[in-house]
């Protein structure tokens, strides 16, 4: 009887420890669950400006273009057979230089207090070198990049981003992405147009662009979309996001300027000839100059991101200095650009119809996002700048986490129009901004 | 010039669902002997662990004093799958290590007095790190031990009645990601743990018209764990450090169910007997689960988690054959089914309905000593879960593994 106990105790013991014993999941095993449809993702280009490319606060650099709706919807295509991926990758964090980040600082008044500094330190050269001979490339979204700049021949030597990754000098955009002969495509491009204006203050003029003409808008995606599907590829498009979902625009309030009965008393004997000026104790508005009038800033208007906390605070910024127009969006400038996002998102609808692509609606996607917020594994995402998560600290690009949330919208759309079923990303795997 | 802005207004409202109790932490390993043959025995007599599967048994164990003591292996392994994402998770192997102990004497010829001890709920899982519900959890353990005194009662030869009081302690602890990304790459997380206790009674008839027949019927009240001083830790980076109150502290209540529990055994020969047995648990106690943090701010906000669990019956059925003076074969099956509601399925307690498999055997040294041995497959169903209010869904999968020994003594 001993005997047979030796031979059933190993069973009860091993029955334990067995390896494979852990459960799966059977639609996981049963064959491919996921497939291209009617997508060829052989050769997938990107085609725009910042909000392709990666650009995230405030500069294109190496985790950025990594974590860029590109990357990851290529990252995601390749589940299905997709092919490579190419970007002209920065070689460092740094970008060209203009990086931001979070740190604790003591401002003019000496508290400590999180604020957005410069990222610091040097980039390396290699940033600045062509490196075009490397191409061509799957992404051809060129920061700061209009929908008018597409075509141009002359480009390489007025973008910094393109002109180290353009194949010749006097080739443009769209010239490099045919060179890479697309299956299928994104194309997200024509923000530039407007916002290249908008977020400047509309301060057209010293170097900043004016909106450009709806003609030539209408032009240039045309040409650029015929070349793109001139050897039968498909993709999707999308459009310009408003104004108001960028925190860019919203997050400093119109009457910021607070002050005692004093101070305003001083203050108002600085505009004796500007009527409009008059200070009181408590919130006033920011005092701007627009031309040759001062005056106080309306509630439809918007302060810029830009404008520098410790100037505000400790060198009377808006109170005994009016603040230029480079800060202010007025409501003419508003306007302004209002109208044109709609009419170029009119275009852009247009385009995308007569040439039967689905057009994801970011318009919508990020007002959703600012007005009701949206919720995604537990966690809420808002256009709140800083902790909404969604855009990143130059207040208008988006985070890491933002471009896979667009990802997967976009590969929603896909799925849906071209009958794939291609996997979503993990979003959560990807950062928001980083807190120190 | 004084302006009031700054840059950088930190409002932190986390979305804060806790979960910290649920009916996969229900935990069916109180005797080694009972485990071997799918669990059953409110209406069979096994020993000493009768105290736990029905009071009102115990006074019909032959002899003086009984002992049983056991100590169970168990490996639970759950699978997390997001068919829209192709994204897999696995919880991480930990063993839960559930034990018992029963003493049970001779006080007069017809009334017995024991004590008994074991852990009826029970967790310990740790899904992947980085996985990407871990902003819903990422580790909850639980452990309770009931420590449970016994009077057992003959009335005449036929019935038995039992009543034992019940004084559990238990601890949790529960810990969750914070979406908030360090510059430091450091992960930002809270943890919340506590322990407390609670008091219900276990009563049980148990009637043995013939030889053959057994029949029994056992009553486990619901209990209610109520914890006021919880720890919570919370770890980010050090911006946000002064948000958060030092010393903050949580309350909450954690209802367990009444169990009821029919059980029957015939034995069909001297070597041969069966067990049948139903086990009705009435979950829905657990509606929601509401945590009240002491120092509110605006940054935590108190939890009310919805559960909104079902009311559950499990069906069981085992055999036992022994084969000659010494060795007891048994075997069994049971259905399970799970108390979680799919909608508001939440991933720190992944279970389903589940089928259990059991065998075991006992092999008697002499007539006091015996060896008790049992090994169990627990197969959960594959379930789709959603936890509804934030359309968290994918598809779960569980198995546990256990492996039980313990010994009994008969005077």
């Amino acid at each position: 009887m001993l005997v047979r106990l030796r031979h059933i105790l190993p069973v009860f013991i091993l029955a334990c420890f067995l390896p494979g014993c852990e459960p799966e999941i059977k639609q996981k095993l049963s064959g491919q669950p996921f497939f291209e449809g009617e997508t060829n993702l052989d050769r997938f280009v990107v085609v725009g400006g910042e909000y392709l490319s990666g650009f995230t606060d405030r500069d294109l650099f190496l985790s950025g273009q990594k974590s860029s709706i590109g990357s990851i919807l290529s990252d995601r295509f390749r589940k299905v057979g997709g092919g490579n991926f190419r970007q002209a990758l920065m070689f460092d964090e740094r970008g060209l230089g203009h990086r931001l980040k979070l740190e604790r600082v003591a401002d003019c008044e000496g508290n400590e207090d999180v604020q957005i500094q410069p990222y610091g330190g040097t980039p390396d050269p290699r940033n600045h070198q062509r490196i075009g001979s490397n191409g061509p490339f799957s992404d051809y979204a060129v920061p700061y990049a209009r929908a008018i700049d597409l075509n141009n021949t002359s480009y390489s030597g007025l973008n910094t981003y393109f002109d180290r990754m353009s194949s010749r000098n006097s080739s443009s955009i769209m010239d490099d992405v045919q060179l890479a002969d697309p299956t299928f495509f994104v194309m997200w491009a024509g923000d530039r147009d407007v916002l290249g204006y908008a977020l400047n203050g509309g301060a057209a003029g010293l170097g900043v662009p004016s909106i450009s003409g709806a003609t030539s808008f209408r032009n240039a995606m045309q040409t650029a979309l015929q070349k793109l599907t001139a050897r039968g590829a498909k993709g999707v498009m999308v459009n310009i996001p408003s104004l108001e979902s960028l925190p860019f625009f919203t997050t400093i309030p119109y009457d910021a300027i607070v002050v005692t009965q004093e101070e305003a008393e001083r203050l108002n004997l600085l505009y004796l000839t500007s009527p409009n000026v008059r200070f009181k104790e408590g919130k006033n508005p920011f005092v701007i100059r627009e031309g040759l009038t001062t005056r106080f800033m309306t509630p439809n208007e918007y302060v810029c991101l830009t404008v520098d906390p410790d100037s505000v605070k400790c060198g009377g910024l808006g109170s005994s200095t009016p603040l230029s127009d480079q800060y202010v969006l007025t409501e003419a400038e508003i306007s302004e650009s209002r109208a044109a996002i709609s009419q170029f998102n009119g275009i852009i609808a247009e385009l995308a119809a007569s040439y039967q692509l689905p057009l994801f609606d970011a318009n919508a996607y990020f007002s959703k996002v600012n007005r009701i917020g949206i919720n995604i594994d537990g966690i809420d995402y808002n256009t709140n700048f800083i902790t909404g998560g969604f855009i990143s600290l130059d207040g208008s690009h988006l985070t890491p986490r933002g471009n896979a949330i667009i990802a997967n919208e976009i590969i929603k759309l896909i799925n849906d129009r071209f009958r794939a079923k291609i996997p979503l990303t993990d979003i959560n795997s990807y950062p928001t901004v980083q807190i120190p | 010039m004084l302006s009031e802005y700054r840059f950088v207004k930190f409002i932190l409202l986390f979305f804060f669902p806790l979960g910290l109790f649920a009916g996969g932490f229900d935990v069916n390993l109180q005797g080694i002997r009972q485990q071997g043959m799918g669990h059953t025995g409110t209406g069979l007599l096994q020993g000493a662990s009768n105290l736990f599967f029905n009071p009102g048994s115990a006074t019909f164990l032959k002899g003086k004093f009984q002992f049983q003591g056991g100590v169970n292996v168990s490996a639970f392994n759950a699978v997390y799958y997001d068919p829209i994402s192709g994204i897999t998770a696995r919880t991480k192997d930990r063993y839960l290590v559930p034990f018992t102990l029963y003493a049970n004497v001779r006080l007069y010829k017809g009334l017995t007095l024991g004590m008994a001890v074991y852990d009826p709920y029970g967790t310990d899982i740790y899904w992947d790190d980085n996985w990407k519900g871990r902003f819903l959890v990422q580790d909850v353990s639980v452990k309770t031990t009931h420590y449970q005194p016994t009077l057992s009662l003959a009335l005449g030869k036929k019935v038995g009645i039992g009543l034992g009081f019940i004084y559990s302690t238990g601890s949790a602890g529960f810990s969750r990601d914070i979406p908030v990304t360090s510059a430091e790459g450091a992960r930002s997380y809270i943890n919340c743990s506590g322990s407390t206790s609670a008091t219900g009674v276990n009563a049980g008839i148990f009637y043995k018209p013939t030889e053959k027949w057994n029949f029994g019927i056992s009553y486990r009240s619901g209990m209610k764990y109520k914890l006021d001083n919880g720890d919570v830790d919370i770890i980010v980076p050090e911006t946000f450090r002064s948000l958060f109150p030092s010393n903050l502290k949580f309350a909450t209540t954690v209802p367990v169910p009444d169990v009821v529990n029919f059980g029957v055994s015939a034995r069909f020969s001297k070597r041969f007997v069966m067990a049948a047995d139903v086990n009705y648990q009435t979950w829905s106690v657990y509606r929601r689960l509401n945590i009240d943090f002491n120092n509110e701010n605006g940054v935590i906000s108190d939890i009310s988690q919805i559960h909104e669990c079902r009311n559950t019956t499990s069906v069981r059925i085992g055999a036992q054959y022994t084969q000659s003076c010494c060795l007891t074969f048994r075997a069994g099956v049971a259905y399970e089914q799970s108390p979680v509601n799919r909608n508001f399925y939440f991933p720190d307690s992944p279970d389903s309905d589940r089928f259990t498999f059991h065998g075991g055997f006992t092999y008697d040294f002499d007539d006091h000593w015996s060896i008790d041995l049992a090994a169990q497959l627990i197969e959960g169903r594959q379930i789709e879960g959603n936890y509804s209010p934030i359309d968290f869904r994918g598809l779960y999968k569980t198995r546990t593994i256990v492996g039980s020994g313990g010994i009994t003594y008969t005077f």
